[in-house]
């Protein structure tokens, strides 16, 4: 309890983290409640599929029954961003996860008990990391088909090296402190001295550099969507309601901004997102250390 | 006296690039029940290898290379050599049997726990049977416990009850192991942690630790030197250590805490009637803590002694040297002439030869083996006499 009020003591000395949190929070209530906010029409079979209301190629502005508008094909924008909410979490979510622990796993490894683990390890992280991540990420969707699980996938491919590599260089300059050789001492086994001594000691500038990453996730994401290397037509996804705006951004001849709902709703969604990842980073910082804590 | 470590014939090498490090060669050691021994020597002379490889925890690319370490863990049954253990079994032993006293005590605690948690993870790590007789006791008292929430909750203290009888009665179940390894799960022993966390106070009080169960909860940044200090002696000897080593523990300390520190190891020593293989570089801390000492000089040992015979009586070159060059009041300390060997080119014969006043032929060929020549005192010179 008293660790609890002390985080948000820490959280509320840095009103940048707190405007990080509130935007994560909005996301996570907008995302948690979508049914509600944006509740899918009757008969319809899969939520995530945005209605549509006619297959008119032009966009149309707000309106009663469309409150931010219809996109290319007459799709919902309102409903759109609402549940591409969800798929945003879950990209992110799901990405850094699968990251985090193939990192964290492999990472561990490699930087405890080094040797030709560490070795072969690496090289392959090297392999990895030789390749452009985006042009990598098109490359392996395209591979296995076009879909927002493949994207996930190709996601999770491409960025695991770069947390292997951070959690194993923490690791390496923890693994020689002496309260690992204590513990040593104590009669620990690896396992307990990897999961209990080392890696709580190591897996800060990880979890920080997660958080801040998750926002980065998402925009790749929306990248390989805006391609038209994402999700099928019509699933709720931010990256792929830009892309039914891309012939729309200019506008028409003497109104550039006729269509500036298209673009600018997805766009703003992304944004704040992603900005809220990036500061709930820094807060993420502000509390985890526990040297910082308690001063 | 009965012995307690018997150390034979101990070799470790360090093969480097730049070729073999003979850091520890033929180190011959007795440490007897309830004594304080200390070794003495300069800095990389290998005092604190000898303690790590007593615990097998030579870090590469060392290796022990022959030698035995018997050690007495009861006076019942016979010796075990350590080097021969698996390493299971010597994991069994490091902490609860043999444990260690670092040099700093700040970077001897892990920041991120707290104090009372580093403690109760020496005993969880070595003394679960008690722990969990212990858990089901206190599972068992709260059953009996009157009222309605209690009545509310029984059946599941009932289920909690149920658990620790089947921990105790058998500790390797494939059920202990399942709920002691997730992580959720194992919120459900927490019986065995709080019982674990009152040992660690009670041993926090022991070092003389005022206000024990408010320094239980705090980090080590927020200790100061000599606390922490106590605090990694109550770590080390939690599991009624048989033996402690002692690696420069005051060496970071100022005087005054370095008094007390002194004092305190020798208070739980009898207490604990456990023996301590104090390393230090401090003479004077040696003669004031050790029943006997040795000294050691380019990863061997060069003289064996009781503590006052050695004082009184120095018989080998070095350690005359080494107690003329401590300071004293009105006096110029003298230094050591010479340097300490390289110890991937160690000198052929004995290792103190270049830097000894009174060496001859025999001391630039043949090394020296430890000669008893007044009882209980042994000196490894081709020179010297007893007497």
């Amino acid at each position: 309890m008293t660790e609890l009020r002390l985080w948000l003591h820490q959280l509320r000395k840095n009103p940048l983290s707190v405007i990080g949190v509130t935007l994560i929070l909005i996301f996570a209530i907008i995302a948690i409640f979508a049914p509600i906010l944006a509740p899918p029409p009757e008969g319809h079979i899969d939520p995530y599929q945005i209605p549509r209301d006619g297959y008119s190629p032009v966009p149309q502005p707000p309106s009663e029954e469309h409150i931010l508008g219809t996109t290319q094909g007459q799709y919902d924008i309102y409903y759109g961003v609402i549940w591409g909410t969800r798929s945003a979490f879950q990209v992110g979510l799901i990405v850094m996860g699968a990251i985090l622990v193939i990192g964290i796993f492999l990472g561990s490894i490699a930087g405890y008990f080094g040797g030709i683990v560490d070795e072969i390890i690496m090289r392959v992280t090297d392999v990895f990391l030789a390749f452009p991540a985006l042009i990598l990420a098109m490359a392996i969707v395209v591979a296995l088909g076009p879909s927002l699980n493949t994207v996930i996938i190709a996601l999770i491919i491409v960025s695991w090296p770069v947390y292997a590599r951070l959690i194993r260089g923490d690791i390496l300059a923890t693994r020689e402190e002496d309260y690992v050789e204590a513990a040593r001492g104590l009669g620990a086994s690896n396992f307990r001295i990897i999961t209990r001594h080392v890696l709580p000691n190591s897996i800060y500038s990880a979890l920080v550099m997660a958080s801040l990453d998750i926002g980065a996730i998402v925009l790749a994401a929306a990248a390989l969507s805006f391609l038209g290397l994402g999700a099928p037509e019509g699933y709720a996804d931010w990256g792929q309601l830009i892309q039914f705006s891309r012939n729309w951004i200019v506008g028409i001849p003497g109104n550039p901004l006729a269509y500036w709902y298209t673009v600018i709703i997805p766009g703003l969604f992304i944004l704040f997102f992603v900005l809220g990842w990036n500061l709930l980073g820094d807060a993420f910082r502000d509390i985890l250390d526990p040297r910082l804590a308690k001063r | 006296m009965n012995e307690l470590l018997k150390i034979r014939g101990l070799t470790v090498r360090f093969y480097t690039y730049d070729g073999v490090v003979r850091a520890l060669e033929d180190v011959n050691l007795d440490i007897n029940q309830q004594e304080t021994f200390g070794l003495v020597g300069e800095t990389g002379c290998g005092k604190t290898l000898t303690a790590l490889a007593i615990l097998r925890l030579v870090p590469p690319p060392g290796k022990i290379e022959c030698g035995s370490i018997h050690f007495y863990p009861d006076s019942k049954n016979g010796p075990v050599d350590l080097l021969s253990l698996s390493e299971k079994e010597i994991r069994a032993i490091r902490g609860s049997q043999i444990s260690t006293v670092f040099q700093e005590p700040s970077a001897a605690l892990n920041p991120v726990y707290t104090i009372g948690d580093q403690i109760a993870e020496a005993i969880l790590l070595h003394q679960r049977q008690e722990l969990n007789h212990k858990a089901l006791e206190a599972a068992r008292m709260s059953l009996m416990k009157t009222g309605l929430v209690a009545k509310l909750v029984k059946p599941v203290r009932l289920a909690e009850k149920n658990l620790y009888q089947r921990l105790v009665h058998n500790e390797h179940s494939v059920w202990s192991r399942i709920v002691g390894r997730i992580p959720v799960l194992r919120r459900l022993l927490w019986r065995i942690r709080d019982e674990a966390g009152k040992i660690a106070i009670q041993m926090l009080k022991e070092v003389e630790i005022p206000d024990p169960e408010r320094v239980a909860r705090y980090y080590p940044h927020q200790l100061s030197g000599g606390m922490k200090q106590r605090s990694v002696i109550a770590m080390a000897l939690v599991c009624s250590t048989r033996f402690l080593i002692a690696d420069e523990p005051t060496t970071a300390l100022d005087v005054t805490i370095q008094a007390q520190s002194l004092e305190l190891i020798r208070r739980l020593k009898t207490e604990f009637e456990s023996s301590v293989l104090y390393i230090t570089h401090d003479l004077a801390v040696a003669a004031e803590i050790c029943d006997r000492v040795g000294v050691m000089y380019a990863g061997s040992i060069c003289e064996i002694a009781r503590v006052d015979d050695l004082y009184a009586n120095p018989l080998h070159p070095y350690t005359k040297a080494l107690m003329a060059a401590v300071p004293k009041p009105g006096e110029e300390p003298r230094a050591i002439g010479g340097v300490v060997p390289d110890p991937i080119k160690l000198p052929p014969g004995c290792r103190f030869h270049p830097r000894c006043d009174i060496a001859t032929e025999i001391c630039r060929e043949q090394s020296p083996t430890m000669r008893e020549v007044t009882p209980g005192h042994f000196v490894a010179c081709h020179i010297c006499q007893g007497g």
